[in-house]
C-alpha cells in the first residue's frame, strides 16, 4: 500500500465506513441500501486490496437476511449481543477491556486516546456517550490520521501505521476471539468484525 | 483543521455508498489539549467515607477519609465498581418482550437476546406497561414494593424515587419486613416491645467498663461492621480494639457461641463455645433449666418486670404438653454441648455482669423467632436488662450501633410517597379482595399461588395476582431463596422492569433494564457514622454518569413527564436544589443542638451550605453513653415496653391466641425440616450450608468488581469453606473445584479447606452472583450462589420470614470440563 494522496484517502473512507458499522445499529433505510447493493464501491475497493474472502462473507450474510422475517430487529439484537451488553457473553469494543490485567473500562488505553484526541483538537461527540477507546472512535481517529498523512501534514502526531501497531493490533485479535463466541442470528456482524480486524491489520504495514 | 470526508475518487465514484458513512463521532475540541493535574473530592459509601482523586475525567485513586481510623479493605474495590465491564451502559429491552410484550415467551427469561433503546423509547415502554397493568389488572397486579440496600445518599435514595414515581402513577402491592431481620423484627415487639434489631444499643464504653462476660451469640462483628447502612466511619472498631485488650488482660471473658471459629474470634483472641447448627434453642433451654433448678435466676426482676414465666418454666420442667424435661442431658443430645458444660455455661452467665450480643444469621432459619425469644428469656432470667453492660442486644454488629450518638438530627431523604393532597393518575385502591401488603419473603409464593391465603402475624394475607414487578436498586435474585423455584414463578410474570447499574441476575431475568449511574456519578449528602450520627458528609460527584446511565432522579422525573407530573415529582428542584434543601432542613432541625467534644466549634450551629460543601463535612462530635432499657428498669410503668402488657413477655398470650403450631405462646424447641448433625435428611445431606453475610462485599454489591473479586475467588468461583475432616473424606483438596448440591439445585464453587470449620459445617457467603448455565430449571450455577440450594419457606406463621440457614447439602469434587462462570461482564475466560 502506498501513501499516495488518493490511496490514503481511500483508507480513511474505509475506516470511517467501518466505524459507522461498529458504532450503531443499522436503521431500515441503511439496511435497504445495503441490500440493494449500494456498498459495491466499498466492496470493490476491498477486493482490490485482497480482502475478497471477507467481502464475500459479508455479501453472503446480506443475502441471508432474506430468510429473516424482521431482519432490522434481528440485526439490532445481534449488534446488542455482540457489542452492547456486558462482557458476560458479549465483546464490548473498548481497548481497555482487553489490554488491562484486570478487565476494566476507562483504563490506560482510554487515557492515551484522550491525549491523542486532545493533541489533534478533537473530542468525542457528547451525544455518543462513549469513551475514546471505543473501536469506532479509534477508527475515526485513524481516518483523521490517514487524511492528515494524505495532506502531507507535518503535525507531531504519530503515523497511521504506528497508531495501528501500538493501539489496535495489540487487542483486536482477542476482541475477534470474543466476538466469535457470541451466538448471532445473522453472520453479518461476525463478518464485519473479521473484515475490520484483517483490514486494520494490513494498515500496520509500513512502506 | 476541518474534518473532511472526501470521496476516494474525486467525483461521484463513491456514489450511493456515501450514505453508508455516518456523520462522524468526533467533534472539534473547545479548548486545545488541557492537562489535568487532578482534583481531590470527598464522598461516602456503605463501605466508608473516602477522598477520591479525579484526573482526566477519571477516578484514579481512592483513599480513606481522614476521620475513618479503621477503613475497610473493600475501598480497593470501588474503582472496579465504577469501571467494571458489568456496567449497564444503555437502556435495554428483551427482544421477545419488545415483539410480543406480555404475550411473549417467558421461559427464556434469564438467557435472552436484548436490544438497545433510546431513553425516550424505554421510558415510553415503561409507562405504557404501567398503564396497561393498571387498566387491565388494577393495583394488585403491580408489585413495586421490594427494596434493597441501594447506594448511599439521602437525595438519590433509589427506592424512594421509584416508589414515589410509580406511586404517582398508580397504587401497587407493598411489602412488610425485610430479609435481614424478618423473624427478629416480628417476634421482638411481642417480647421486648420494640423491633430491637434496628435500635440503638448500650454504649460500648459502658460494656467495656461493666461487663465481666460478653457472649457473641452467632455474631461476627469484625466481619459485619465493615459496612454500614449510611456512610460508615467505623467508630465501632476502636471499641473492638479495647475489647481485645480486655480479653488479653483477662478483665472480660468473651465467648463466641458459634459452630465456626469466626473472624471476630480470631480478631479478639476470644473463646469459642461450639454448638450444633440450628440447635441454639435447645442449648438455651438447658441453660434455663440450670438457672431455674440451681436457683441462679433473678426472681425479683422477673416478678417486677416480666409476665408469663410460670407457663414457660412448666414447659422447661417437663410439665408442658410434651412432658419432656429440658434438662442439660436432654439438650446435650440435640445441641452437641455436654450436659456439664451447659451447666457451667449457665453458672458463668449468672455469675457476674453479662452482656448478650446476638447476630442476625441465627434468626434466618426455620423457626427463627425462637432463638431470639429464647435469648430474651435468658436475659430476663439473668435479671440484668437495663443495667450497664448487662441485658441483651440484637444489633451491635450493625452500622455502629453501640457507638454513643451525637444527639444531632440527621438529614432527611427524598420523599418516598405521593405529596399530601395529591392522588395518583390511577386512583383505584381496589386490590380485588387480595392484600395490598405482603410479607416480603413470600412474594414468590404470591406469584405462584395468587388468591391463596397465608397466616401471618395474627392475621390472614390473601395473595394478590401479581403480573408486573419493578425493582430499583434491589437484587431479589441475590437475596431470595431457591432460585429454581423463582424461575418457575417468573414464567407467570407478564413484565419485569429493573433499574440498576450492573448486569446482575435480576437484570438478566428482566424485560426492561434501565441503567442508573453509580453514586459516584452524582451529588448527594449523607449522615456518616450511621447510628452514631457523627456528622454530615458531602458526596461530591466524581465523574459524569458513564455511558448512557442516568441518576434515578433523572430517570423517574422523565417517567413522570409522560403523564405531565414531572414538576410535581421533583417539587421544582434540580439535584443540587435537593442537596441544599436537605442540608438546610437539617441545619434548621439542629438550630438548638450543641455539639459535644470534638464537634464543629461554631456557636451558630451548622455552617452554611456553601461552606459545608467546600469543607466536605460537618462533625457533630461524639455522644453520651446510654444504656438500653434503663428507663424501663428504672420506671417500668412510666417507661413501659411496647408489648401488650407493657412488661417483658416471657410467654405471650397474644401469640398463644393465634394458635400457630410453629410459634407457640412461649419459646419451644422444634425440629427443623432438615438439619445436619443427626437431624432430618442428614443421612442424604450431612453438611449444613451456612450462607452468612460476606467478608469482602456488601451482600451482592461489589461482587462484580473484577480486580477485587480476584483477591478471593478460587478458580474464579466463590470460595466454599470446608473443614479438613469433611474435605478428606471426599477427596477434596484446598483449591479444588467442587459441586454442591441437594434436591433443590446445584452449583460450582472453589474449595477452601480451613480448620475454622468443624465437621458437618460448610459456608458459602451470600451475595455471590448467580450465573446458571441456562434458563432451564435445575441448571448448574457456575459461580456459587448459595440461594441456588436454600429452602423457600417462611420461618413460621408468625413472621413468614426467610429461612436460608435451614439448608443441608452434599458436596463432591468436580471432575471434567467445568463450564465458564457466566455471572459477570469480564471478557476473559477462566483459566482452569
Amino acid at each position: 500500500m502506498s501513501d499516495d494522496g488518493p490511496m490514503s484517502d481511500d483508507d480513511a473512507v474505509l475506516c470511517r465506513w467501518l466505524a459507522t458499522l461498529l458504532s450503531a445499529e443499522l436503521n431500515a433505510d441503511t439496511l435497504a441500501s445495503y441490500r440493494q447493493g449500494d456498498a459495491a464501491p466499498l466492496f470493490n475497493l476491498l477486493r482490490e486490496r485482497g480482502f475478497g474472502a471477507g467481502v464475500d462473507r459479508l455479501e453472503r450474510a446480506l443475502e441471508g437476511l432474506v430468510l429473516m422475517p424482521e431482519p432490522e430487529l434481528e440485526l439490532a439484537a445481534d449488534f446488542t449481543e455482540m457489542f452492547l451488553v456486558d462482557g458476560r457473553s458479549a465483546a464490548p469494543p473498548y481497548a481497555s477491556l482487553y489490554r488491562e490485567a484486570a478487565a476494566s473500562l476507562h483504563g490506560q488505553a482510554t487515557a492515551r486516546m484522550e491525549a491523542r484526541l486532545a493533541a489533534s483538537g478533537y473530542v468525542v461527540k457528547d451525544s455518543l456517550c462513549e469513551p475514546p477507546d471505543h473501536l469506532a472512535v479509534m477508527l475515526e481517529y485513524l481516518a483523521s490520521r490517514l487524511e492528515a498523512n494524505a495532506e502531507g501534514s507535518r503535525d507531531n502526531a504519530e503515523t497511521p501505521e504506528t497508531f495501528v501497531r501500538e493501539e489496535l493490533s495489540p487487542w483486536l485479535p482477542r476482541f475477534v476471539q470474543r466476538c466469535e463466541k457470541v451466538a448471532t442470528a445473522s453472520d453479518l456482524y461476525p463478518a464485519v468484525v473479521a473484515l475490520t480486524a484483517a483490514y486494520v491489520g494490513s494498515l500496520s504495514q509500513n512502506q | 483543521m476541518t474534518i473532511s470526508r472526501r470521496s476516494f475518487l474525486k467525483g461521484s465514484a463513491l456514489g450511493s455508498a456515501a450514505s453508508l458513512i455516518g456523520p462522524g463521532l468526533l467533534a472539534q475540541a473547545a479548548v486545545a489539549g488541557v492537562t489535568d493535574k487532578g482534583v481531590w473530592k470527598t464522598s461516602g459509601s456503605h463501605w466508608g467515607a473516602m477522598n477520591a482523586l479525579v484526573k482526566g475525567g477519571r477516578v484514579t485513586k481512592i483513599e480513606p477519609f481522614g476521620v475513618d481510623e479503621y477503613p475497610t479493605e473493600m475501598l480497593k474495590g470501588i474503582k472496579g465498581l465504577i469501571y467494571n465491564p458489568s456496567r449497564i451502559r444503555y437502556p435495554m429491552v428483551r427482544l421477545e418482550w419488545l415483539k410480543n410484550r406480555h404475550n411473549g415467551d417467558r421461559k427464556t427469561r434469564g438467557d435472552n437476546r436484548f436490544v438497545r433503546l433510546t431513553w425516550d423509547a424505554a421510558l415510553d415502554l415503561f409507562h405504557e406497561e404501567l398503564e396497561r397493568v393498571q387498566r387491565e389488572h388494577g393495583p394488585s397486579g403491580l408489585y413495586a414494593g421490594a427494596t434493597g440496600w441501594r447506594q448511599t445518599g439521602q437525595v438519590h435514595s433509589c427506592g424512594n424515587h421509584m416508589q414515589r414515581a410509580v406511586g404517582m402513577h398508580g397504587n401497587f402491592v407493598k411489602k412488610v419486613g425485610d430479609y435481614s431481620t424478618g423473624a427478629g423484627q416480628v417476634i421482638l415487639p411481642y417480647v421486648l416491645g420494640s423491633t430491637e434489631v434496628y435500635s440503638q444499643g448500650t454504649s460500648w464504653p459502658l460494656i467495656l467498663e461493666h461487663s465481666k462476660t460478653v457472649v457473641l451469640w452467632g455474631n461476627d462483628l469484625t466481619k459485619n461492621l465493615q459496612v454500614g447502612w449510611n456512610c460508615e466511619t467505623h467508630e465501632s472498631f476502636a471499641y473492638l480494639e479495647q475489647l481485645k485488650q480486655k480479653v488479653e488482660d483477662g478483665s472480660i471473658r468473651v465467648i463466641s457461641v458459634d459452630p465456626v471459629r469466626t473472624k471476630t474470634q480470631h480478631h479478639l483472641g476470644c473463646e469459642q463455645r461450639y454448638v450444633n447448627p440450628m440447635t441454639d434453642v435447645a442449648f438455651m433451654l438447658g441453660i434455663a433449666h440450670t438457672l431455674y433448678n440451681e436457683d441462679l435466676y433473678d426472681r425479683e426482676f422477673i416478678k417486677s418486670y416480666a409476665l408469663g414465666f410460670d407457663d414457660f418454666i412448666d414447659y422447661v420442667q417437663g410439665k408442658g404438653d410434651d412432658g419432656e424435661e429440658k434438662t442439660p442431658e436432654w439438650a446435650a443430645e440435640i445441641c452437641g454441648v455436654e450436659a456439664d458444660e451447659i451447666r457451667e455455661f449457665a453458672r458463668l452467665l449468672a455469675g457476674e455482669r453479662t452482656q448478650l450480643l446476638f447476630g442476625w444469621a441465627i434468626q434466618r432459619q426455620q423457626h427463627g423467632e425462637q432463638p431470639y425469644w429464647m435469648g430474651a428469656v435468658i436475659a430476663t432470667m439473668l435479671g440484668q436488662i437495663g443495667l450497664p453492660g448487662g441485658g441483651i442486644s440484637y444489633g451491635h454488629h450493625y452500622s455502629s450501633i453501640g457507638v454513643p450518638e451525637s444527639g444531632a438530627s440527621a438529614p432527611g431523604a427524598y420523599p418516598r410517597n405521593v405529596d399530601a393532597g395529591k392522588k395518583p393518575e390511577h386512583e383505584s385502591e381496589d386490590f380485588k379482595g387480595a392484600s395490598s401488603t405482603i410479607p416480603v419473603a413470600r412474594w414468590i409464593d404470591a406469584i405462584l399461588k395468587p388468591g391463596e391465603t397465608l397466616e401471618y402475624n395474627g392475621s390472614e394475607v390473601t395473595f394478590p395476582d401479581i403480573r408486573m414487578c419493578v425493582f430499583s436498586g434491589c437484587n431479589p435474585w441475590h437475596h431470595h431463596q431457591d432460585h429454581n423455584r423463582m424461575k418457575k414463578a417468573f414464567h407467570n410474570l407478564e413484565s419485569v422492569v429493573t433499574i440498576d447499574y450492573s448486569w446482575n441476575a435480576t437484570c438478566r431475568f428482566s424485560d426492561l433494564v434501565l441503567p442508573a449511574c453509580t453514586q459516584f456519578e452524582r451529588n448527594d449528602i449523607d449522615i456518616y457514622g450511621t447510628y452514631s450520627n457523627r456528622g454530615v458528609i458531602a458526596m461530591k460527584k466524581l465523574v459524569d454518569p458513564l455511558f448512557h446511565s442516568r441518576s434515578d432522579f433523572d430517570i423517574f422525573t422523565d417517567l413522570c413527564r409522560r403523564f405531565g407530573r414531572d414538576e410535581e415529582y421533583r417539587r421544582g428542584l434540580d439535584e443540587m436544589g435537593w442537596v441544599r434543601k436537605l442540608y438546610n432542613d437539617c441545619r434548621e432541625d439542629n438550630k438548638t443542638f450543641q455539639p459535644a467534644t470534638g464537634g464543629h466549634d461554631t456557636d451558630s450551629g451548622m455552617p452554611d451550605f456553601d461552606t459545608f460543601w467546600e469543607d466536605g463535612y460537618v462533625d457533630f462530635g461524639s455522644g453520651e453513653n446510654w444504656v438500653r432499657h434503663a428507663d424501663f428498669r428504672k420506671e417500668p410503668e412510666v417507661s413501659a415496653l411496647g408489648t401488650p402488657s407493657g412488661f417483658i413477655e416471657i410467654s405471650s398470650r397474644k401469640i398463644g391466641r393465634y394458635d400457630y403450631d410453629d410459634c407457640r405462646s412461649h419459646p419451644v424447641w422444634m425440629e427443623k425440616a432438615e438439619r445436619s448433625h443427626g437431624g432430618p435428611n442428614s443421612e442424604r445431606f450431612p453438611l449444613w450450608l451456612q450462607s452468612v453475610h460476606p467478608d469482602k462485599r456488601l451482600h451482592s454489591q461489589m461482587c462484580e468488581s473484577e480486580e477485587w473479586r480476584a483477591t478471593y475467588t478460587v478458580q474464579g468461583r466463590e470460595p466454599l469453606f470446608i473443614g479438613p475432616e469433611d474435605a478428606d473424606k471426599r477427596g477434596i483438596k484446598d483449591g479444588d473445584l467442587v459441586r454442591v448440591f441437594n434436591d433443590r439445585g446445584q452449583l460450582l464453587a472453589g474449595a477452601v479447606v480451613s480448620d475454622n470449620f468443624p465437621s458437618g459445617v460448610i459456608r458459602l457467603q451470600e451475595g455471590a452472583w448467580y450465573g446458571p448455565v441456562g434458563p432451564e430449571i435445575g441448571a448448574l450455577d457456575t459461580y456459587g450462589d448459595p440461594n441456588t440450594l436454600t429452602m423457600d419457606v417462611g420461618t413460621s406463621k408468625l413472621a413468614q420470614a426467610p429461612s436460608p440457614n435451614t439448608c443441608v447439602v452434599e458436596i463432591e469434587r468436580f471432575e471434567g470440563d467445568a463450564p465458564a462462570v457466566t455471572s459477570f461482564g469480564g471478557p476473559e475466560e477462566v483459566a482452569l
